[in-house]
Protein backbone atom coordinates (compact mmCIF):
# COMPACT_ATOMS: atom_id res chain seq x y z
CA UNK A 1 0.00 0.00 0.00
CA UNK A 2 1.52 3.24 -1.23
CA UNK A 3 0.35 6.88 0.38
CA UNK A 4 1.85 10.10 -0.68
CA UNK A 5 1.44 13.43 -0.63
CA UNK A 6 3.68 14.66 -3.15
CA UNK A 7 4.71 18.34 -3.17
CA UNK A 8 8.15 19.25 -4.67
CA UNK A 9 9.86 21.99 -7.50
CA UNK A 10 11.91 20.70 -10.46
CA UNK A 11 12.83 23.77 -12.90
CA UNK A 12 9.51 24.82 -14.41
CA UNK A 13 7.70 21.96 -12.80
CA UNK A 14 5.56 22.35 -9.52
CA UNK A 15 4.94 19.01 -8.42
CA UNK A 16 1.26 18.35 -5.93
CA UNK A 17 0.17 15.40 -5.86
CA UNK A 18 -1.80 12.57 -3.77
CA UNK A 19 -1.72 8.99 -4.45
CA UNK A 20 -3.07 6.51 -3.05
CA UNK A 21 -2.29 2.62 -4.11
CA UNK A 22 -3.28 -0.72 -2.90
CA UNK A 23 -1.30 -4.09 -2.71
CA UNK A 24 -2.55 -5.35 -5.94
CA UNK A 25 -3.84 -2.37 -7.44
CA UNK A 26 -2.20 -0.81 -10.17
CA UNK A 27 -2.58 3.06 -10.89
CA UNK A 28 -2.09 4.20 -14.33
CA UNK A 29 -0.56 7.96 -14.82
CA UNK A 30 -1.83 9.69 -17.55
CA UNK A 31 -1.15 13.04 -19.67
CA UNK A 32 1.25 15.03 -21.55
CA UNK A 33 4.97 15.55 -21.98
CA UNK A 34 5.88 18.35 -19.10
CA UNK A 35 3.34 16.91 -16.65
CA UNK A 36 5.41 15.35 -14.10
CA UNK A 37 4.56 12.12 -14.37
CA UNK A 38 8.21 10.67 -14.66
CA UNK A 39 9.18 13.33 -11.89
CA UNK A 40 6.37 11.29 -9.71
CA UNK A 41 8.42 7.77 -10.23
CA UNK A 42 12.08 9.50 -9.64
CA UNK A 43 10.66 10.93 -6.25
CA UNK A 44 8.72 7.76 -5.02
CA UNK A 45 11.87 5.36 -6.19
CA UNK A 46 14.03 8.20 -3.87
CA UNK A 47 16.52 9.50 -7.24
CA UNK A 48 14.35 12.94 -6.16
CA UNK A 49 13.28 14.47 -2.25
CA UNK A 50 10.42 16.05 -1.70
CA UNK A 51 10.33 19.99 -0.34
CA UNK A 52 7.24 18.96 1.38
CA UNK A 53 5.04 16.15 1.95
CA UNK A 54 5.31 12.32 2.68
CA UNK A 55 5.65 9.47 0.76
CA UNK A 56 4.76 5.99 3.06
CA UNK A 57 4.88 2.45 1.55
CA UNK A 58 3.07 -0.18 3.54
CA UNK A 59 3.66 1.53 7.02
CA UNK A 60 7.04 2.87 6.32
CA UNK A 61 7.77 6.52 6.19
CA UNK A 62 10.49 6.77 3.09
CA UNK A 63 10.13 10.72 2.69
CA UNK A 64 9.11 13.45 5.30
CA UNK A 65 11.07 16.36 4.98
CA UNK A 66 8.99 17.78 8.09
CA UNK A 67 9.65 14.97 10.14
CA UNK A 68 13.57 14.61 8.94
CA UNK A 69 12.62 11.27 7.43
CA UNK A 70 14.75 10.36 3.72
CA UNK A 71 15.12 7.28 3.14
CA UNK A 72 18.06 6.58 0.19
CA UNK A 73 17.08 4.64 -3.24
CA UNK A 74 19.00 1.70 -2.46
CA UNK A 75 17.30 1.45 1.05
CA UNK A 76 13.71 1.42 -0.51
CA UNK A 77 12.04 -2.06 -1.81
CA UNK A 78 11.28 -0.09 -4.79
CA UNK A 79 11.46 -1.25 -8.63
CA UNK A 80 11.69 0.77 -11.68
CA UNK A 81 11.53 -0.06 -15.15
CA UNK A 82 12.63 3.05 -16.82
CA UNK A 83 12.41 5.18 -19.90
CA UNK A 84 14.49 3.67 -22.36
CA UNK A 85 15.48 1.06 -20.19
CA UNK A 86 18.77 2.09 -18.89
CA UNK A 87 19.92 -1.49 -18.69
CA UNK A 88 23.69 -1.53 -17.64
CA UNK A 89 25.65 -2.08 -21.13
CA UNK A 90 28.65 -3.99 -20.30
CA UNK A 91 26.82 -6.44 -18.24
CA UNK A 92 25.33 -9.71 -20.02
CA UNK A 93 21.04 -9.79 -19.58
CA UNK A 94 21.70 -12.00 -16.70
CA UNK A 95 23.57 -10.02 -14.71
CA UNK A 96 21.33 -6.98 -14.89
CA UNK A 97 18.67 -9.10 -13.74
CA UNK A 98 20.94 -10.02 -11.01
CA UNK A 99 21.94 -6.48 -10.48
CA UNK A 100 19.68 -5.61 -7.60
CA UNK A 101 20.30 -8.57 -5.52
CA UNK A 102 23.77 -8.48 -5.80
CA UNK A 103 24.04 -4.90 -4.05
CA UNK A 104 21.34 -6.06 -1.29
CA UNK A 105 24.01 -8.65 -0.37
CA UNK A 106 23.17 -12.11 -1.93
CA UNK A 107 25.81 -14.57 -3.08
CA UNK A 108 26.69 -14.32 -6.75
CA UNK A 109 25.74 -17.91 -7.30
CA UNK A 110 22.48 -17.32 -5.72
CA UNK A 111 21.59 -14.18 -7.51
CA UNK A 112 22.45 -15.54 -10.67
CA UNK A 113 20.27 -18.68 -10.31
CA UNK A 114 17.00 -16.06 -8.61
CA UNK A 115 17.93 -14.22 -11.46
CA UNK A 116 17.80 -16.38 -14.49
CA UNK A 117 14.27 -17.63 -13.14
CA UNK A 118 13.50 -14.22 -12.96
CA UNK A 119 14.08 -14.11 -16.73
CA UNK A 120 12.46 -17.08 -17.61
CA UNK A 121 9.20 -15.88 -16.24
CA UNK A 122 9.17 -13.05 -18.03
CA UNK A 123 10.23 -15.20 -21.37
CA UNK A 124 13.80 -13.66 -21.38
CA UNK A 125 15.83 -16.61 -21.18
CA UNK A 126 17.00 -17.03 -23.94
CA UNK A 127 19.46 -14.07 -23.97
CA UNK A 128 20.88 -14.36 -21.01
CA UNK A 129 24.35 -14.23 -21.72
CA UNK A 130 23.71 -11.46 -24.22
CA UNK A 131 24.38 -7.72 -23.93
CA UNK A 132 21.90 -5.10 -23.70
CA UNK A 133 23.15 -3.60 -26.85
CA UNK A 134 22.47 -6.04 -29.44
CA UNK A 135 19.03 -7.12 -27.69
CA UNK A 136 15.58 -5.20 -29.74
CA UNK A 137 13.47 -3.12 -27.87
CA UNK A 138 10.97 -5.72 -26.75
CA UNK A 139 14.06 -8.08 -25.88
CA UNK A 140 15.56 -5.31 -23.37
CA UNK A 141 12.67 -4.26 -21.83
CA UNK A 142 11.65 -7.53 -20.83
CA UNK A 143 15.08 -7.91 -18.84
CA UNK A 144 14.66 -4.37 -17.41
CA UNK A 145 11.45 -5.95 -16.44
CA UNK A 146 12.86 -8.34 -14.53
CA UNK A 147 15.48 -6.37 -13.10
CA UNK A 148 13.13 -4.73 -11.62
CA UNK A 149 10.78 -7.66 -10.08
CA UNK A 150 13.47 -9.75 -9.25
CA UNK A 151 13.54 -8.51 -5.32
CA UNK A 152 10.14 -8.86 -5.11
CA UNK A 153 9.60 -5.06 -4.24
CA UNK A 154 6.50 -3.62 -2.57
CA UNK A 155 6.49 -0.54 -5.46
CA UNK A 156 6.67 -1.28 -8.92
CA UNK A 157 7.47 1.75 -10.94
CA UNK A 158 6.64 1.44 -14.52
CA UNK A 159 7.73 4.18 -16.78
CA UNK A 160 6.58 4.31 -20.38
CA UNK A 161 7.19 0.88 -20.82
CA UNK A 162 5.43 0.32 -24.50
CA UNK A 163 7.18 3.50 -25.90
CA UNK A 164 9.33 3.71 -28.49
CA UNK A 165 8.04 -0.55 -30.00
CA UNK A 166 7.01 -1.39 -32.88
CA UNK A 167 3.60 -1.99 -33.05
CA UNK A 168 3.75 -6.53 -33.00
CA UNK A 169 6.18 -6.48 -30.73
CA UNK A 170 4.14 -3.67 -28.36
CA UNK A 171 1.10 -5.73 -28.17
CA UNK A 172 3.31 -8.89 -27.45
CA UNK A 173 4.90 -7.16 -24.34
CA UNK A 174 1.74 -5.64 -23.58
CA UNK A 175 0.26 -8.91 -22.88
CA UNK A 176 3.37 -10.31 -21.14
CA UNK A 177 3.37 -7.07 -19.05
CA UNK A 178 -0.55 -7.69 -17.98
CA UNK A 179 0.49 -11.40 -16.93
CA UNK A 180 3.16 -10.07 -14.60
CA UNK A 181 1.25 -7.21 -13.34
CA UNK A 182 -1.90 -9.90 -12.36
CA UNK A 183 0.70 -11.60 -10.49
CA UNK A 184 2.76 -8.86 -8.85
CA UNK A 185 1.75 -8.66 -5.19
CA UNK A 186 2.35 -4.52 -4.35
CA UNK A 187 1.94 -1.59 -5.18
CA UNK A 188 2.07 -0.70 -9.08
CA UNK A 189 1.99 3.01 -10.68
CA UNK A 190 2.49 2.92 -14.51
CA UNK A 191 3.14 6.27 -16.06
CA UNK A 192 1.72 6.13 -19.87
CA UNK A 193 0.52 8.68 -22.46
CA UNK A 194 -1.47 6.09 -24.27
CA UNK A 195 -5.19 5.51 -22.63
CA UNK A 196 -5.20 2.57 -24.53
CA UNK A 197 -2.46 0.94 -22.24
CA UNK A 198 -4.10 2.62 -19.43
CA UNK A 199 -7.20 0.63 -19.87
CA UNK A 200 -5.51 -2.71 -20.70
CA UNK A 201 -3.25 -2.79 -17.79
CA UNK A 202 -3.96 -0.94 -14.67
CA UNK A 203 -6.71 -1.33 -12.56
CA UNK A 204 -7.36 2.71 -12.10
CA UNK A 205 -5.95 5.69 -13.83
CA UNK A 206 -4.98 9.09 -12.79
CA UNK A 207 -4.84 11.98 -15.44
CA UNK A 208 -2.45 14.77 -14.55
CA UNK A 209 -0.86 17.83 -16.18
CA UNK A 210 1.68 20.83 -14.95
CA UNK A 211 1.92 19.30 -11.66
CA UNK A 212 -1.39 18.32 -10.72
CA UNK A 213 -4.39 15.88 -10.74
CA UNK A 214 -7.09 16.08 -13.30
CA UNK A 215 -10.50 15.76 -11.70
CA UNK B 1 38.80 10.20 -51.77
CA UNK B 2 40.67 13.26 -53.66
CA UNK B 3 43.85 14.02 -54.90
CA UNK B 4 45.99 15.81 -52.71
CA UNK B 5 46.89 19.28 -54.14
CA UNK B 6 49.69 20.10 -54.64
CA UNK B 7 49.83 23.56 -52.63
CA UNK B 8 49.28 21.35 -49.40
CA UNK B 9 51.48 18.64 -50.32
CA UNK B 10 54.62 20.04 -50.27
CA UNK B 11 54.13 21.27 -46.51
CA UNK B 12 52.51 17.92 -45.13
CA UNK B 13 55.46 15.99 -46.77
CA UNK B 14 57.62 18.20 -44.88
CA UNK B 15 56.05 18.05 -41.27
CA UNK B 16 56.04 14.11 -42.47
CA UNK B 17 59.57 14.51 -43.00
CA UNK B 18 60.34 16.24 -40.07
CA UNK B 19 59.23 13.63 -37.15
CA UNK B 20 60.36 10.63 -40.01
CA UNK B 21 63.83 11.14 -40.89
CA UNK B 22 65.30 11.42 -36.88
CA UNK B 23 63.35 8.27 -36.11
CA UNK B 24 65.13 6.52 -39.46
CA UNK B 25 68.34 8.23 -37.96
CA UNK B 26 67.83 6.75 -34.89
CA UNK B 27 67.19 3.70 -36.14
CA UNK B 28 70.21 3.62 -38.66
CA UNK B 29 72.57 4.41 -36.62
CA UNK B 30 71.42 2.60 -33.65
CA UNK B 31 74.34 0.26 -32.74
CA UNK B 32 72.74 -3.20 -33.74
CA UNK B 33 75.36 -5.42 -33.35
CA UNK B 34 76.68 -4.19 -29.96
CA UNK B 35 73.16 -3.54 -28.98
CA UNK B 36 72.92 -6.22 -26.20
CA UNK B 37 76.32 -5.18 -24.80
CA UNK B 38 75.05 -1.83 -24.68
CA UNK B 39 71.99 -2.45 -22.44
CA UNK B 40 73.86 -4.90 -20.25
CA UNK B 41 76.08 -2.15 -18.88
CA UNK B 42 76.14 -1.25 -15.21
CA UNK B 43 74.91 2.28 -15.94
CA UNK B 44 72.17 1.42 -18.17
CA UNK B 45 70.60 -1.31 -16.22
CA UNK B 46 70.53 0.91 -13.23
CA UNK B 47 68.75 3.46 -15.31
CA UNK B 48 66.24 1.15 -16.79
CA UNK B 49 65.21 -0.46 -13.45
CA UNK B 50 65.11 2.80 -11.89
CA UNK B 51 62.64 4.27 -14.96
CA UNK B 52 61.00 1.91 -14.85
CA UNK B 53 60.28 1.84 -10.34
CA UNK B 54 59.60 5.67 -10.75
CA UNK B 55 57.36 6.05 -13.74
CA UNK B 56 55.46 3.05 -12.13
CA UNK B 57 54.91 4.54 -8.96
CA UNK B 58 54.37 7.65 -10.61
CA UNK B 59 51.69 6.22 -12.44
CA UNK B 60 50.20 4.40 -9.37
CA UNK B 61 49.72 7.41 -7.65
CA UNK B 62 48.32 9.27 -10.55
CA UNK B 63 46.07 6.58 -10.51
CA UNK B 64 45.12 6.39 -6.70
CA UNK B 65 44.80 10.18 -6.81
CA UNK B 66 44.26 11.25 -10.11
CA UNK B 67 40.63 9.04 -9.97
CA UNK B 68 39.04 10.16 -7.33
CA UNK B 69 39.71 14.07 -8.33
CA UNK B 70 38.61 13.34 -11.94
CA UNK B 71 35.25 11.72 -10.86
CA UNK B 72 34.77 14.83 -8.27
CA UNK B 73 35.47 17.61 -11.63
CA UNK B 74 32.89 15.26 -13.68
CA UNK B 75 29.87 14.77 -11.36
CA UNK B 76 30.13 17.04 -8.81
CA UNK B 77 29.81 21.23 -8.52
CA UNK B 78 32.17 22.75 -5.85
CA UNK B 79 33.55 26.41 -5.61
CA UNK B 80 36.82 26.64 -7.28
CA UNK B 81 35.85 23.65 -9.43
CA UNK B 82 37.56 26.07 -12.21
CA UNK B 83 40.98 26.37 -10.52
CA UNK B 84 41.61 23.07 -9.74
CA UNK B 85 40.85 22.03 -13.00
CA UNK B 86 43.22 24.66 -14.83
CA UNK B 87 46.02 23.87 -11.81
CA UNK B 88 45.69 20.31 -12.37
CA UNK B 89 46.17 20.67 -16.47
CA UNK B 90 48.86 23.24 -16.23
CA UNK B 91 51.34 21.44 -16.17
CA UNK B 92 50.58 19.98 -19.38
CA UNK B 93 51.70 23.43 -20.85
CA UNK B 94 53.90 24.52 -18.12
CA UNK B 95 57.83 23.67 -18.69
CA UNK B 96 58.87 20.88 -16.99
CA UNK B 97 61.96 22.79 -15.55
CA UNK B 98 59.79 25.14 -14.03
CA UNK B 99 57.51 22.36 -13.05
CA UNK B 100 61.19 21.40 -11.24
CA UNK B 101 62.03 24.74 -9.76
CA UNK B 102 58.31 25.21 -8.19
CA UNK B 103 59.14 21.51 -6.61
CA UNK B 104 62.35 22.63 -5.00
CA UNK B 105 60.61 25.86 -3.88
CA UNK B 106 58.04 23.84 -2.11
CA UNK B 107 59.46 20.58 -1.24
CA UNK B 108 63.24 21.60 -1.09
CA UNK B 109 65.16 22.13 2.20
CA UNK B 110 64.10 25.47 3.16
CA UNK B 111 61.31 25.23 1.01
CA UNK B 112 57.71 26.33 1.83
CA UNK B 113 56.72 22.84 3.27
CA UNK B 114 60.01 21.27 3.02
CA UNK B 115 61.23 22.72 6.07
CA UNK B 116 58.07 20.55 8.09
CA UNK B 117 58.77 17.58 5.94
CA UNK B 118 62.66 17.24 6.80
CA UNK B 119 61.49 17.98 10.48
CA UNK B 120 58.74 14.81 10.51
CA UNK B 121 62.55 13.18 8.18
CA UNK B 122 61.28 12.94 4.95
CA UNK B 123 63.54 14.33 2.17
CA UNK B 124 62.37 14.71 -1.56
CA UNK B 125 64.91 16.42 -3.29
CA UNK B 126 67.54 14.81 -4.99
CA UNK B 127 66.30 11.23 -4.20
CA UNK B 128 64.19 8.58 -5.85
CA UNK B 129 61.04 9.57 -4.04
CA UNK B 130 61.58 13.12 -5.27
CA UNK B 131 62.39 11.66 -8.75
CA UNK B 132 58.65 9.98 -8.41
CA UNK B 133 56.76 13.21 -7.04
CA UNK B 134 58.55 15.56 -10.29
CA UNK B 135 57.44 12.39 -12.58
CA UNK B 136 54.18 12.67 -11.44
CA UNK B 137 53.75 16.38 -11.27
CA UNK B 138 54.17 16.46 -14.74
CA UNK B 139 52.26 13.00 -15.55
CA UNK B 140 49.15 13.65 -13.47
CA UNK B 141 47.14 15.50 -15.80
CA UNK B 142 47.57 13.29 -18.38
CA UNK B 143 45.53 10.56 -16.20
CA UNK B 144 42.94 13.12 -15.06
CA UNK B 145 41.80 14.80 -18.39
CA UNK B 146 41.50 11.67 -19.59
CA UNK B 147 39.86 10.35 -16.40
CA UNK B 148 37.41 12.59 -16.75
CA UNK B 149 36.09 12.80 -19.92
CA UNK B 150 35.84 9.44 -19.42
CA UNK B 151 33.16 9.62 -16.20
CA UNK B 152 31.27 12.30 -18.55
CA UNK B 153 30.51 10.05 -21.29
CA UNK B 154 28.77 7.76 -18.78
CA UNK B 155 25.18 8.39 -18.58
CA UNK B 156 24.25 10.08 -15.24
CA UNK B 157 20.58 8.15 -15.24
CA UNK B 158 22.64 4.75 -15.38
CA UNK B 159 24.67 5.53 -11.99
CA UNK B 160 21.00 6.59 -10.77
CA UNK B 161 19.08 3.63 -12.05
CA UNK B 162 21.86 1.74 -9.86
CA UNK B 163 20.54 3.25 -6.78
CA UNK B 164 17.17 2.87 -7.37
CA UNK B 165 17.78 -0.75 -8.04
CA UNK B 166 19.29 -0.80 -4.56
CA UNK B 167 23.07 -0.45 -4.63
CA UNK B 168 25.09 1.57 -2.20
CA UNK B 169 27.23 4.74 -3.53
CA UNK B 170 30.30 1.71 -3.12
CA UNK B 171 28.89 -0.60 -4.98
CA UNK B 172 27.43 1.25 -8.06
CA UNK B 173 31.33 2.72 -7.79
CA UNK B 174 32.56 -0.77 -8.25
CA UNK B 175 30.11 -2.18 -10.25
CA UNK B 176 29.04 0.28 -12.93
CA UNK B 177 30.82 3.63 -12.90
CA UNK B 178 34.63 2.42 -12.92
CA UNK B 179 33.84 -0.70 -15.60
CA UNK B 180 31.98 1.72 -18.15
CA UNK B 181 35.17 4.18 -17.39
CA UNK B 182 37.25 1.36 -17.90
CA UNK B 183 38.70 1.86 -21.28
CA UNK B 184 39.00 5.90 -20.46
CA UNK B 185 41.14 4.90 -17.42
CA UNK B 186 43.32 2.56 -19.03
CA UNK B 187 43.87 4.74 -21.94
CA UNK B 188 44.76 7.55 -19.36
CA UNK B 189 47.29 5.03 -17.15
CA UNK B 190 48.96 4.39 -20.17
CA UNK B 191 49.38 8.00 -21.24
CA UNK B 192 50.21 9.17 -17.88
CA UNK B 193 52.80 6.03 -17.86
CA UNK B 194 54.39 7.13 -21.49
CA UNK B 195 54.79 10.74 -19.79
CA UNK B 196 56.37 9.82 -16.67
CA UNK B 197 58.85 7.45 -18.09
CA UNK B 198 60.23 9.74 -20.45
CA UNK B 199 60.41 12.95 -17.86
CA UNK B 200 63.45 14.84 -17.60
CA UNK B 201 62.96 18.68 -17.28
CA UNK B 202 61.23 18.08 -13.95
CA UNK B 203 63.40 15.18 -12.29
CA UNK B 204 66.68 16.50 -13.25
CA UNK B 205 65.75 19.80 -11.56
CA UNK B 206 64.39 18.59 -9.01
CA UNK B 207 65.67 15.60 -8.10
CA UNK B 208 69.43 15.50 -9.54
CA UNK B 209 70.95 12.82 -11.80
CA UNK B 210 72.39 10.50 -9.28
CA UNK B 211 73.36 6.89 -10.79
CA UNK B 212 71.05 4.63 -9.10
CA UNK B 213 69.04 7.00 -7.55
CA UNK B 214 67.59 9.82 -9.56
CA UNK B 215 68.87 8.95 -12.57
CA UNK B 216 65.84 7.75 -14.89
CA UNK B 217 66.57 7.05 -18.37
CA UNK B 218 66.20 10.29 -20.26
CA UNK B 219 68.65 11.24 -18.25
CA UNK B 220 71.07 8.85 -18.96
CA UNK B 221 70.81 9.24 -22.43
CA UNK B 222 71.79 13.13 -22.35
CA UNK B 223 74.72 12.21 -19.98
CA UNK B 224 76.09 9.62 -22.19
CA UNK B 225 75.62 11.13 -25.22
CA UNK B 226 78.75 13.18 -24.55
CA UNK B 227 81.39 10.68 -23.81
CA UNK B 228 79.49 7.39 -24.77
CA UNK B 229 77.47 8.25 -28.04
CA UNK B 230 76.86 4.35 -28.86
CA UNK B 231 75.19 4.15 -25.13
CA UNK B 232 73.01 7.21 -25.70
CA UNK B 233 71.26 6.05 -28.91
CA UNK B 234 70.78 2.27 -27.33
CA UNK B 235 68.99 4.07 -24.24
CA UNK B 236 67.07 5.96 -27.08
CA UNK B 237 66.34 2.90 -29.03
CA UNK B 238 64.61 1.77 -25.81
CA UNK B 239 62.45 4.69 -25.04
CA UNK B 240 61.53 5.05 -28.45
CA UNK B 241 60.65 0.92 -28.51
CA UNK B 242 58.19 1.69 -25.63
CA UNK B 243 56.87 4.87 -26.95
CA UNK B 244 55.84 2.69 -29.97
CA UNK B 245 54.26 0.31 -28.28
CA UNK B 246 52.08 2.57 -25.62
CA UNK B 247 51.16 4.38 -29.08
CA UNK B 248 50.21 0.60 -30.20
CA UNK B 249 47.84 -0.24 -26.80
CA UNK B 250 46.26 2.28 -27.67
CA UNK B 251 45.42 3.07 -30.92
CA UNK B 252 41.91 1.60 -30.99
CA UNK B 253 41.45 5.21 -29.11
CA UNK B 254 43.42 7.69 -31.07
CA UNK B 255 44.25 6.37 -34.07
CA UNK B 256 40.68 5.44 -34.52
CA UNK B 257 42.18 1.78 -35.98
Amino acid sequence: MLEAALALRLGALELRLELAVGSGEVLALVGPNGAGKTTTLRVLAGALQLTAGRIELDGKVLDEPAGGVLVPAEERSVGMVFQDRLLFPHLSALDNAAFGLEARGQPRAEARRRAREALERVGAADWADVRPGTLSGGQAQRVALARALVVEPRLLLLDEPLAAMDAGARLELRAELGRQLREFKGAALLVTHDPDDARALATRSLRIAGGRAES
Amino acid sequence: MRRAPLLFLAPALGAAALFGVPLVALVLRAPWAELGHQLESPTARDALVLSLVCSLSATAISFALGVPLAWLLARTDFTGQRLVRALVTLPMVLPPVVGGVALLLAFGRRGLVGEWLAALGVTLPFTTAGAVVAETFVALPFLVVSAEAGFRQIDPRLEEAAAVLGARPGFALRRVTLPLAAPALRAGAALCWARALGEFGATITFAGSFPGRTQTLPLAVYLALEHDPDAAIALSLVLLIVSVAALVALRDRWLGA
